[in-house]
């Protein structure tokens, strides 16, 4: 479907705004800045849970915002006082970065014009080439951004930007096929954003940008181009019908239209969206809260290779003529939320409800018809009280998905999911300097296809509770100890994954203590036992291979913090760790289970670590470790073996400035490192990291 | 402590007890699964080694179980996409952790597809895990997948770099960061990763 001249449109459309906006009478009483309305409709329809529609909803709300200094406001200035152009600042930068993965060179210039009112124009060119040690892969781009900001200069806020990122990407797999992935894009857009309007105690705000944008890509030989032209367009509007309550309602809307390129096909390219947000806000009393509802939609029309059930490019074995298609895609989604704070007598209710309904169709791929529906409610309640503190929530989480594909003549089924969740927290000053809490949760987790077509239906249940208490008995020397549980149930309700269901039970206890044993010496030790059942619930079945086993781990860690001199500081910390691993090998007539030791571990590690100031500006450090991993598996036979692996690295940091108002600035960082061992590369083993720069400001 | 701050204490303990009581017994009790039919087992392996993690993975594709890849997937897992795919697909990948992952193997396996997984190829040497971290560079896995309406098959091939962590007794994959896409090995064409197949399921 052919869009008549699209520039020339979207051209006409944005001079009309312009000419409209800078027409209207504006009564300078201050502004805000709509910064939060989204900045593309799009990602309010693609993210309605989170920022999208939500964000919509919140920036509903700010159309009844409070009255600050703004763009025209100038009754806060006085321009003759200034001088047109206040600074003009220059700022080239060198640097190399080299790491285990990759050599880095880069060069950026930057230039900021300040000028009277906040105005500024500013230009960044940066240039970066890398080649990766680990791969034959080699990047290069080249980035140029201009702006300019109007600052309080005009009566409206005029932003304007320009850039150009081209970037290109040559890696060679392991067969020896390149691959080249380019990038040439080129954009230009106009922002406007008129202040706070007042009109009958209407609070109105309008912001609108229109732009163009030029992308030229080539992956594996096949171009991919994109020319369009956009427009977009919102408002505001807010009041305050009560002392304390506003209503709010906001417009959006947005349309772009163009050429793409794909291959050897050229066709129209268009999107059009729009939103709309209304909401109700209160905050009175001892309540706040809202209540809000937003609808958005989009239909994009483009140029892309033909799809699959799955999505996925799929033009193997076709003629030249079907590997692209026209395609058409629809999205439509709606959001309601209702959000309350209560206090009353020293406790707090807080509930959140929500509602998003969202809908998505493509006219030729065949993925085609996917519905989404989510619904959650979260309940929390929390009181502070003769030194106790009390917090208790509940959430519920309900959604369920559907789809359509093209080649289906029936939906699939809903894929619908719960959770829910409880959690319990309790705290409590025993007595002085001695702090005990209580933590609980519990949550269940529920996946169920609607005709069981999947066979995949499945519970997860998890109970946690936790226990610590924590002691500071002087300045210099504080406690720690934790007690937890927790329990992990998989549940696969069909037979045919059923056996490998399972409960996990962990015990978990780690004391520990700080110790400052003079001012430059502190010690910390913290000891940590910790165990895990697995119980398989139909292991005793005849014909199931799954075994119950448990694990076992006792960890030591001590860390010692040294300030040897002014300078130096030192750091040495040793880690202990043992493991045993075992399978459930019998159980006797009082239904004790016995178990076998299948693997024991047993790994020491050491690590010491130091910097030195030789003088401002200038660091010396370093690291070292070395590990030992003993391991015996005992199977029929013992088998023992035992791994060494260590590290070593020595490097200097600089950082100095010269010049009188300290414009010239040189920032390096060089490391080497050497390592040994059975688990690093020869990549990981020797290796230099560097990260050097140098700037001048002028 | 006086009377009243006791008599306080108590009822504010009953109304959370209170809460909590009803909520216990019927809202998280999970449901009766089905006895297991003979020789459905899953054949995980224990997570005492980054190898048994990696056949864990594939075994969770092989069978479409997604507690199986859950299982295997560390609560601070990373992907990194290759450059083609984050050029295809830009913005999806940002912040890409563990339940975006799970969001993306739930709705793949959903699908209704079938998958054969060989995660990693013969020619691949395995480095011995030390201490707590691993890191396997360049393996290459394979995944072939046939949808489950006309049978048609999509591959997937590409070379990865998959670090993995030892957290309590459990190894885990904790980053997985796709180099290149890899050839087919029966038509010679280069094949996509495994990030176009996030970036369709996933994103949604």
């Amino acid at each position: 479907m052919r869009s008549p001249s699209p520039f020339g449109r979207t051209a006409l459309l944005t001079s009309l705004l312009l000419l409209g906006l800078l027409g209207l009478h504006v009564p300078v009483v201050g502004a805000q800045d709509a910064a939060d309305a989204p900045a593309d409709t799009l990602q309010a329809v693609n993210e309605p849970t989170a920022g999208g529609l939500k964000g919509a909803a919140e920036g509903a709300k700010t159309g009844t915002g409070k009255k600050v200094a703004g763009p025209g406001d100038r009754t806060t200035m006085a321009p003759g006082e200034e001088p047109f152009f206040k600074s003009f600042e220059n700022s080239p930068k060198f640097g190399i970065q080299t790491n285990a993965t990759s050599n880095a060179y880069y060069g950026e210039f930057s230039s900021i014009l300040n000028m009277r009112g906040s105005a500024r124009v500013t230009n960044d060119l940066k240039y970066r080439w890398s080649d990766f040690r680990q791969q034959i892969k080699t990047t290069e781009s080249r980035t140029l951004q201009s702006s300019y900001s109007s600052g309080t200069q005009l009566p409206v806020s005029v932003t304007l930007n320009a850039g150009r990122d081209w970037n290109e990407d040559l890696t060679t797999n392991s067969s020896g096929t390149e691959n080249v992935s380019r990038r040439d894009n080129s954009r230009a857009s106009l922002g406007l954003n008129v202040p706070v309007l007042t009109w009958q105690d209407i609070n109105f705000t309008v912001k609108s940008s229109s732009g163009l944008t030029d992308n030229k890509s080539v992956t594996q030989g096949q171009r991919n181009d994109v020319s369009e032209a956009f427009l977009n367009g919102a408002m505001k509007v807010g009041t305050e019908i009560r002392e304390g309550v506003s209503i709010a309602g906001r417009f959006y809307g947005r349309t772009a239209s163009g050429e793409r390129n794909l291959g050897d096909f050229t066709s129209n390219s268009s999107a059009t969206t729009d939103s709309v947000g209304f909401g109700v806000y209160y905050d009175r009393n001892f309540a706040n809260g809202r209540v809000s509802l937003t609808r958005g939609n989009f239909e994009r029309r483009y140029l892309d290779y033909r799809r699959n059930a799955n999505g996925i490019i799929d033009t193997l074995g076709r003629a030249e003529d079907e590997k692209v298609v026209d395609e058409i895609e629809f999205n439509d989604a709606l959001s309601m939320e209702l959000v309350n704070e209560t206090r009353l007598l020293g406790i707090t209710f807080q509930s959140e409800l929500s509602h998003t309904m969202n809908e998505s169709d493509f006219a030729v791929s065949l993925v085609g018809l996917k519905e989404r529906l989510q619904q959650e409610a979260d309940f929390a309640m929390g009181f502070e009280a003769f030194g106790d503190t009390f917090n208790v929530s509940y959430s519920y989480l309900w959604k369920w998905d559907d789809q359509q594909q093209k080649t289906q003549t029936s939906r699939r089924g809903r894929q619908y999911t719960k959770e829910r969740d409880f959690n319990f927290y309790y705290g409590r000053t025993l007595f002085k300097a001695t702090d005990l809490t209580f933590k609980y949760h519990t949550g269940l987790g529920q996946n169920t296809a609607e005709n069981g077509y999947l066979n995949t239906d499945k519970d997860r249940l998890r109970n946690d509770y936790s226990l610590r208490l924590d002691r500071d008995w002087s300045d210099v020397f504080s406690t720690d100890a934790l007690l937890s549980y927790s329990e992990n149930q998989d549940i696969a309700l069909n037979a045919t994954r059923s056996s490998n269901n399972n409960n996990k039970e962990s015990y978990e206890i780690a004391p520990g203590y700080r110790w400052t044993i003079s001012d430059r010496v502190e010690l910390q030790q913290k000891y940590r036992i910790y165990i895990q059942y697995t119980d398989y619930f139909f292991s005793e079945l005849e014909g199931s291979s799954r075994v119950d086993d448990y694990n076992k781990r006792g960890n030591l860690t001590t860390t010692v913090d040294i300030v040897a001199t002014e300078r130096l500081d030192l750091t040495v910390r040793h880690d202990f760790n043992k493991r045993f691993n075992a399978d459930k090998s019998k159980v006797d007539a009082a239904g004790n289970a016995g178990y076998f030791v299948n693997q024991r571990q047993r790994i020491n590690k050491i690590d010491l670590s130091f910097t030195f100031d030789v003088t401002e500006g200038v660091t010396l450090e370093g690291s070292t470790y070395s590990t030992l991993d003993e391991k015996t598996s005992i199977a029929n036979v013992e088998r023992v073996t035992e791994r060494r692996e260590g590290k070593i690295w020595v490097g200097a940091k600089v950082n100095r400035t010269w010049g009188e108002s300290e414009n010239m600035e040189l920032s390096a960082l060089v490391r080497k490192h050497n390592g040994y061992g059975p688990s690093l590369s020869e990549a990981n083993a020797n290796y230099w990291e560097t990260d050097v720069w140098f700037k001048w400001s002028f | 402590m006086n009377r009243s701050h006791l008599a306080r204490r108590i009822l504010l303990t009953a109304v959370a007890a209170l809460i909590w009581l009803p909520l216990a017994g019927c809202l998280f009790e999970p449901r009766t699964p089905e006895l297991p039919s003979s020789g459905q087992d899953i054949p995980y392996l224990p997570q005492t080694s980054p190898i048994n993690v990696w056949e864990n993975l594939q075994t969770a594709l092989n069978y479409s179980d997604s507690f199986g890849w859950e299982n295997n997937i560390h609560e601070d897992f990373v992907y990194i996409p290759d450059s083609d795919t984050q050029s295809q697909y830009p913005g999806v990948f940002v912040d890409w952790g563990k339940e975006r992952e799970m969001s993306f193997i739930s709705n793949f396996f959903n699908s209704g597809s079938t998958n054969i997984a060989e995660m990693r190829n013969t020619e691949f040497v395995v480095p011995d895990p030390g201490g707590t971290e691993a890191r396997w560079e360049g393996v290459i896995y394979y995944l072939r997948v046939q949808e489950a309406g006309n049978g048609g098959e999509t591959r997937f091939r590409a070379s990865a770099i998959i670090n993995f962590v030892l957290d309590g007794n459990d190894w885990y994959v904790n980053r997985w960061e796709d180099q290149v896409g890899e050839d087919d090995p029966d038509t010679g064409q280069p094949l996509p990763t495994m990030g176009v197949l996030r970036a369709t399921f996933g994103s949604n």
